[in-house]
């Protein structure tokens, strides 16, 4: 167990963007004023979080407990290696997006209330990795998720709204299955910090097993993965860019950093009893199960890589294509964090891969969707069949573009490189540690997917940037220094990070693995890696030659334009369900409308037969207008009826006080 | 000290006193009569403050009234759960009356409409503080007079069907409670309520008792609108809406809810009830009103109709706390009280509002109204979200303590009602929010405060004790903890 330090740092990252947004919201039409709170939250943010290196670095856990505070036990954070390492993406990453989007946003309209959310979406995206407890990290994570869909409908178009009721109704539904999960996993455990709990031991009965199945649907919903991915290649293309770049690059990281928190550390036995020579049955069973579970996350992570790069091929959107994109990746994340479960306590290599691969991706994603910007900013155009030949127009945003996209095909010296090997031997590792044969040709889907991912990088670079234009293009203008500031800085950090991964892997995403129960042994094998040898680098080749080739078949057999027949496409089959729903809806209702016109009847026929039958023999209002307004006659009535019911009631109660002796009963 | 002890009586004479002096104002003195009635309302909230004060210090007391005959007394006593409903009542009166007038500015018959609003305190205040059934039975039985005129109030065609609908099902729950409560009376020759119960099984048959339980279920029921007896509810809605507000989400309702609460554990005591076995016969009538209630608060367009079937939902979230008969469904039952009041009081001011500066009833004519109402619609949302149940609004908490009740009554199909509840409530409550903020519509900004200030600032007092109460959780749950552990109480008898 790590040292643990009392500080007010994740309290002030949190609050930080927190104050931005009340600040915005008191003046949202102060350009100034709006962007410079922006600035200063989302940097305080950054700040806070990079101060939190100094603790940590000498191995202690920060922690700030406030007792019952919006939950009913504390608001708790507890920072480790592992959250820290999110947390500081996060805020690098919306530092850098917020630059640009001060420029960007000029186009847009409703600019305070974009900046706004914009802040208060960081307070919750940076809350996640910081939370201590489960119903800590709900709380952000419910911020999140409700003050994204403002980032999402921002354009208010019918097809902005269509996507964001999608992407809202799916994120109440997550966080009601996170709210049930975390509910059944305290009353079982008694205990809801996020480390490995020592109740699990006892044996899981179902109550946990359904607990773990909730959150990681809860979170995996947000993370986009297969099957409940549907709203996320439509509502990321549909938000302004920096927001998109932020959704895809960082939010759904929030989901997958859940499910690796959820397999890899609540669920697993505490260090300590890994230490005994002899492990206790409890413990066995428990990896037994754990193990049980990454197997089903692989597959889960296998498909969704897949099923991602698929679909990113035939996209023609350059944001739709970056969003399928997402899907694909954050498969691989899945899958690292399924190898780590599934090897349980030798699980290093998935994790760490999988934490590698979540810093990675949201640099690259976040710059490529930010680039997206920059480019539907310049020409008004998104469409790549239209564009063209914009290396020449837009250098600047060529070269960034450049460096993010062999980042994310995985080319040595440059940032995707090292987590996509390591992902790649977490599978051969997974594959050799009980031979299961499917694994082996999981590993194959992991490279065919890598050439996918070749293949739609290639069509988007040749498309939008090489090839000449289909159209003679417009007047074009430079890009505004903001957004070059904001996209230049992240791709500066990609090259340092690709040219010097040993750095990164020993000092970001190593430590990181000190929070998780591993064997230490493997965390030095993993941390000595050598991430250049050669086979290493001929996997990377022939994911490159396989992609190069697919995109000369794809360009041969017109693959890239191809449209899903409607019958096979998500849209057809999900408004199949709508209208299944629709109907099963109306179905379901009938009986209770009908209830409803019954009950609404008889009182009407009560009314009419009984109640004014009686009041004209009773009692004839008079004349005057208050009597009829405040109608006595009904309370008079009333008395009648109290009357009667009180000699009825007499009756049954002498009946049944007496009259059941009385009868010998 | 000495003449605190009388202060129950007070809460429930001066608002009585003050009804009746208003009366003397003329109907056009609007000048006079509003200060005058918000002056009694705040007097009374600062004397319900006292008492509370003073409770939580000295701890309760009691004062015999009148005794009738040997166990029939009007008396009353200050205890925990007394304090909980009487508190929120008093202190949420106050907001009303204020928020009143200002809505009631540009409607008829005001004065009668402050007679009664008063006169329903101080009986809502007897109800909280009655020491027995028959106390309870009597002040529960006078709010409903009182709130008939507030129901009828329009005084059209609609109105008066509702508030005929209104009296016929009060009366027929009163009907109920009596049978239940001669029943007890005959083999008790006791009404009192005690801590742990008073009831002993043993002193009639098993049905007997059971035929007793399930009236006043049923009788109280009526004003908790629990599902079939709750079609009063949704018309009554064309009373005014701080009517709708106060006594439709607070005062009335709550007062159903509060004498099952105190029949259950007051009455019965825990043994009695566990011995009953009609726990899941309580929850799962219950739980089907929740989610039913939910459903047709799908289908209505018009908003306070809405508001009102969610209502009906949320009183069964309560009425399941108390059902399900450990000490932490309680006191998620019980936390909701207290949560559901703000929020749902909250929602119909908003509601009130729009109604005033807009005209606008339906939903559907809400597009782009947060436009022109940016302060209403914000408090709209958040009290929206505690309505979902999701943190940082208060409404999580008694959710959260809810299910774990849920699970502790080893039932989780609670928690699938809860949590299904809960998507129902977002899918009817988002839309609104989505399409006054995001949709396009014929509201313009305007000059000057969105709303009248006496409508504007209650509601934004309230919605931030929402989301006060939501952060704060030690301002609520230890008490409740304690009231629940004071209900529940297994050594009577």
């Amino acid at each position: 167990m790590p040292q643990e330090t009392l500080s007010y740092l994740p309290l002030i990252a949190v609050l930080f963007p927190l104050l931005s947004f009340a600040m915005i919201m008191c003046a949202q039409n102060q350009a100034w004023w709006r962007n410079s709170w922006s600035v200063i939250g989302s940097a305080g943010s950054l700040t806070a979080v990079a101060m939190m290196y100094q603790h940590l670095s000498q191995g202690q856990a920060l922690i700030y407990k406030i007792p019952m505070i919006v939950t009913p036990y504390n608001l708790y954070f507890r920072v480790d290696e592992f959250g820290f390492l999110i947390a500081l993406i996060t805020s690098f990453i919306w530092l850098m997006a917020t630059i640009f989007a001060l420029d960007y946003m000029n186009h847009e309209k409703n600019r305070g209330r974009f900046f706004a959310f914009f802040m208060l979406t960081l307070s919750g995206t940076v809350g996640v990795p910081l939370a201590g407890d489960l119903l800590t990290l709900l709380l952000f994570f419910e911020i999140m998720s409700l003050a994204s869909y403002v980032l999402v409908v921002h354009t208010q178009t019918d097809e902005a709204f269509s996507a964001g009721n999608l992407y809202l109704y799916l994120g109440v539904f997550g966080g009601m299955c996170l709210l049930t999960g975390m509910g059944l996993f305290y009353y079982n455990a008694g205990s809801l910090d996020i480390a490995p709990q020592a109740a699990l031991l006892e044996g899981l009965d179902s109550y946990y097993i359904a607990a773990a199945l909730l959150m990681i649907l809860g979170f995996g919903i947000k993370a986009g993965m297969v099957p409940v991915h549907i709203w996320l290649p439509r509502a990321h293309p549909v938000a302004p860019a920096p927001a998109s770049a932020l959704l895809s690059g960082l939010m759904i990281k929030a989901g997958a950093y859940g499910i690796i928190r959820i397999v890899s550390m609540i669920y697993t036995p505490e260090s300590s009893t890994m230490a005994m020579d002899n492990l206790s049955s409890g413990v066995t069973a428990l990896w037994a199960q754990v193990s049980e579970a990454g197997y089903i996350i692989i597959w889960i992570g296998i498909v969704t890589m897949f099923f991602g790069a698929c679909m990113a091929i035939i996209q023609n959107n350059i944001k739709k294509l970056l969003a399928c994109s997402s899907i694909s990746q954050i498969g691989y994340i899945i899958m690292g964090a399924g190898v780590g479960a599934y090897m349980g306590y030798d699980g290093a290599m998935g994790i760490g891969g999988a934490a590698y691969h979540i810093f990675n991706h949201a640099f690259f994603k976040s710059t490529l969707f930010l680039a997206a910007g920059a480019i539907v900013y310049l020409t008004g155009e998104l469409d790549m069949r239209k564009l063209g030949n914009l290396k020449k127009t837009m250098p600047f945003t060529t070269i960034v573009v450049l460096i993010a996209s062999l980042g994310i095909v995985g080319m040595p010296l440059f940032n995707g490189y090292a987590s996509k090997t390591l992902l790649h031997h977490a599978i051969v590792d997974a594959y050799e540690y009980n031979n299961v044969y499917a694994l082996y040709f999981a590993e194959w889907i992991f490279t065919l997917t890598s050439a996918g991912t070749v293949c739609y990088f290639l069509k988007f670079l040749y498309l939008t940037f090489w090839r000449p234009a289909p159209e003679a293009p417009g007047e074009i203008k430079t890009e505004p220094l903001l957004m070059k500031i904001g996209m230049g800085a992240l791709a500066v950090t990609m090259i340092l990070i690709g040219t010097s991964p040993y750095f990164v892997l020993h000092n970001l995403v190593g430590p990181s693995l000190n929070a998780f129960v591993l064997d230490s042994y493997l965390v030095q094998y993993f941390l000595d890696i050598n991430l250049f040898y050669l086979a290493d680098l001929s996997a990377v080749a022939l994911a490159l030659v396989l992609g190069a080739v697919l995109f000369y078949l794809a360009r041969r057999t017109n693959v890239f334009n191809l449209q899903i027949p409607y019958w096979l496409g998500i849209e057809h089959y999900g408004a199949l369900v709508g209208k299944l729903a629709v109907f099963t809806w109306g179905v379901l209702t009938l009986p209770f409308i009908g209830i409803q016109n019954l009950f609404g009847t008889i009182t009407q026929l009560l009314y009419k037969r009984v109640f004014l039958f009686l009041q004209n023999v009773d009692y004839k209002p008079g004349e005057s207008a208050i009597f009829r307004s405040i109608n006595i006659s009904n309370i008079e009535f009333d008395m009648v009826l109290v009357l009667v019911a009180l000699s009825l009631i007499l009756a049954v109660a002498f009946y049944l006080r007496f009259g059941l002796t009385l009868f010998g009963l | 000290m000495d003449y605190i002890i009388y202060l129950p009586v007070f809460l429930i004479l001066f608002p009585l006193a003050g009804a009746l002096l208003s009366s003397l104002i003329p109907e056009g003195k609007d000048r006079i009569r509003n200060p005058f009635v918000v002056f009694i309302s705040l007097i009374s909230a600062l004397a319900m403050i006292v008492v509370l004060y003073n409770f939580y210090h000295f701890g309760g007391w009691e004062l015999l009234i009148h005794q009738i005959a040997p166990g029939l007394e009007i008396k009353l006593r200050i205890e925990p759960f007394a304090a909980l409903f009487g508190g929120t009542a008093a202190i949420l009166w106050f907001f009303a009356v204020l928020y009143s007038t200002g809505y009631m500015a540009h409607e008829h018959n005001r004065r009668r409409y402050f007679i009664f609003y008063l006169l329903s305190l101080s009986m809502t205040m007897g109800i909280a503080f009655s020491a027995n059934l028959l106390t309870l039975y009597l002040f529960y039985e006078f709010l409903t007079i009182f709130t008939y005129p507030l129901v009828i109030h329009e005084g059209n065609r609609d109105a008066k069907a509702a508030g005929i609908k209104y009296i016929i099902y009060s009366f027929l729950g009163a009907g109920l409670i009596l049978i239940g409560l001669i029943l007890t009376y005959g083999n008790l020759g006791t009404l009192e309520f005690a801590r742990g119960g008073v009831v002993d099984l043993s002193t009639g048959s098993q049905l007997q008792w059971q035929i007793a339980f399930v009236c006043f279920i049923f009788g109280f029921g009526v004003k908790a609108a629990i599902m079939p007896l709750h079609a009063w509810l949704p018309s009554a809605m064309a009373a005014p809406t701080p009517v709708s507000a106060l006594l439709h989400a607070v005062a009335v309702v709550k007062s159903g809810i509060f004498g099952i609460i105190r029949v259950m554990y007051s009455l019965f005591g825990i043994t009695a009830l566990i011995g009953l076995q009609l726990g899941f016969f309580v929850a799962g009538l219950v739980s089907v009103t929740i989610l039913v209630a939910s459903i047709i608060a799908m289908q209505q367009d018009v908003l306070k109709r809405r508001l009102a079937y969610s209502t009906i939902s949320q009183l069964g979230y309560i009425t399941l706390g108390a059902g399900l008969f450990n000490m932490i469904g309680l006191t998620g039952g019980l936390l909701h009280i207290i949560n559901h009041a703000l929020l749902k009081i909250t929602l119909f001011f908003c509601a009130g509002a729009i109604i005033t500066v807009t005209g606008k009833k339906k939903i559907s004519d809400l597009n782009g109204l947060g436009k022109q109402m940016p302060l209403t619609m914000i408090a709209f949302t958040i009290a929206a979200i505690g309505m979902i149940g999701i943190p940082p609004v208060n409404g999580f908490i008694s959710k959260w303590y809810l299910i774990q009740g849920s699970l502790e009554s080893g039932a989780p199909i609670f928690v699938a009602v809860l949590i299904g509840s809960a998507l129902l409530n977002a899918a009817y409550f988002l839309p609104i929010v989505i399409a006054a903020f995001f949709k396009e519509g014929q509201f313009k900004k305007e000059k000057g405060p969105e709303a009248p200030l006496s409508m504007l600032i209650p509601i934004l007092i309230l919605v931030a004790g929402c989301l006060v109460l939501g952060t704060n959780l030690q301002l609520t749950v230890p008490y409740l903890h304690d009231i629940a552990e004071y209900l529940f109480f297994s050594g009577g008898n």
